[in-house]
């Protein structure tokens, strides 16, 4: 036993040895070394929020990623991820917030040389194609969806040639209780607060916070990335930070989320009272005369 | 036990060559003439005699044959020198001299950086926070500086392969 241990060790010592002696390019040794500043960042944020377990939270990972710096690189063929850098975004994963579950397969991600992170957005901001598909199913959705649909026509993102068509169809399907389409004054912005205000009276206040990540406003970097306008977050510590901590936020961002949805398909009024209190919100744009 | 003698290796012993005739062959012209026994018994004093009329003695092999019909010849052949940044106050000696007293092995930062970093890889698992601080630190003074020289070795480069090629102002000793 002893035997073969030193046996092992002394393997070791030549492997490292004979390592030394085959120095790799500069390109490949600041790949790697970026990859391994990369996972330092990582750890260094994970011991500042988890400071009493940061040890063992990391260990595991650590140990297999330090095992072999070289090598999981060496194996990469061209546009492919690193083995090593997987492991780092399992750290993040883990640790600080979820990343896009694509973004943890080692054949996807490097940081070596994309020193960036892919968070897993919640999804909630609906782009153009994805409102003008619901627009084809109408009658496939549910009452809480078609309440996107109502927030599309109060902003105008339906023609209006169509827009009568449309708010019958779902007002008699999803029996919003709502006949007449409402006017919507011009050149006027939301009074947030005061929708806030209106819908708490009536015990609809998360129906504010749908709004809110519909529109990509709730403050929130994993309600409000755009993942067709937004640069993926660079990787720096201060990032790494603010993000973990809006990823704290998330459960609670959810809940409201879920209750919106429930009143949205068990309310009989809640389309009604809902536009009053949008119609009550909205306030014309002041603008400033030219001197 | 072997006795040793203060007599100098290239010189024939005393006591033969009274009895000797010495003949300086010049392999590179062909030419052969006699050599006074008084100069001929030492190759410093041959260098040194000759150095007015075969320039490039001074570097140049001397051989000696066995005697034969009491006649040695002493071959001379050319060398070359070493190259002009090899003669003491050259003026390339102070570069080379600079580069001889270089403490750093001419490495790229990065790439010793990492393999520094691949020696030590399996203790940076248990590393303290304070420690993964000052690696982080190490690791970018090393891009700093790595980068600099990436990009200068690159310039030098990409000059060496614009500019034409030019024949040199002074021709290097032994050539």
């Amino acid at each position: 036993m002893v035997f073969a241990t030193q046996r092992q060790d002394l393997l070791e010592k030549a492997r490292m040895a004979l390592l030394r002696l085959n120095p790799p390019s500069y390109g490949f040794a600041d790949a790697a070394l970026t990859e391994v500043y990369v996972a330092l960042q990582v750890i260094s944020v994970i011991a500042k929020v988890h400071p009493k377990n940061y040890k063992k939270r990391v260990a595991k990972v650590l140990q297999e990623f330090f095992k072999d710096i070289r090598t999981p690189r060496m194996r990469q063929t061209d546009n492919q991820g690193c083995y090593n850098s997987a492991l780092i975004a399992k750290l993040i994963n883990d640790n600080l917030f979820h990343v896009d579950e694509f973004w943890l397969d080692e054949e996807c991600m490097d940081f070596g040389t994309d020193n960036t992170v892919q968070i897993e957005w919640m999804g909630y901001r609906i782009s153009w194609d994805e409102y003008d598909e619901m627009l084809q199913r109408l009658d496939e959705l549910t009452r809480a969806g078609s309440f996107t649909i109502m927030m599309g026509m109060l902003w105008g993102n339906v023609d209006t040639t169509s827009i009568k068509e449309v708010w019958n169809f779902c007002n008699e399907t999803y029996k919003w209780n709502l006949p007449d389409i409402p006017e919507i004054p011009g050149d006027c912005y939301i009074d947030v607060s005061r929708l806030k205000r209106s819908l708490r009276k009536h015990d609809l206040q998360s129906l504010a916070t749908l709004i809110e990540a519909f529109d990509g406003s709730t403050g929130n970097v994993f309600y409000d990335f755009d993942p067709e306008t937004w640069m993926p977050i660079t990787i720096s510590e201060k990032d790494l930070i603010v993000a973990h901590e809006d990823w704290l936020k998330v459960p609670n961002i959810r809940k409201v989320l879920n209750e919106a949805y429930d009143i949205l398909e068990t309310r009989s009024d809640v389309f009604t009272l809902f536009l009053e209190a949008y119609m009550k919100s909205l306030h014309p744009r002041e603008r400033k005369g030219k001197r | 036990m072997e006795e040793t003698t203060n007599t100098a290796p290239a010189a024939t012993p005393a006591i033969l060559v009274a009895n000797l005739t010495y003949m300086l062959s010049v392999q590179e012209t062909g030419q052969t003439f006699p050599l006074p026994t008084s100069i001929a018994t030492d190759d410093n004093l041959i260098k040194r005699s000759l150095a007015s009329v075969i320039p490039y003695i001074d570097t140049a092999k001397l051989e000696r044959s066995e005697p034969k019909d009491g006649v040695v010849t002493i071959t001379v052949t050319k060398t070359h020198a070493p190259k002009g940044a090899g003669i003491p106050g050259s003026s390339f000696s102070p570069v080379i001299a600079s580069l001889m007293a270089s403490e750093a092995d001419g490495t790229n930062a990065v790439i010793k950086t990492f393999l520094d970093l691949e020696q030590m890889s399996k203790e940076i698992a248990s590393y303290q926070p304070h420690q993964i601080l000052e690696l982080k630190k190490r690791i970018e003074a090393a891009f700093k500086s790595g980068e600099t020289q990436e990009s200068s070795f690159k310039a030098i480069m990409a000059a060496l392969i614009e500019i034409s090629p030019q024949a040199a102002r002074v021709v290097p000793v032994g050539f």
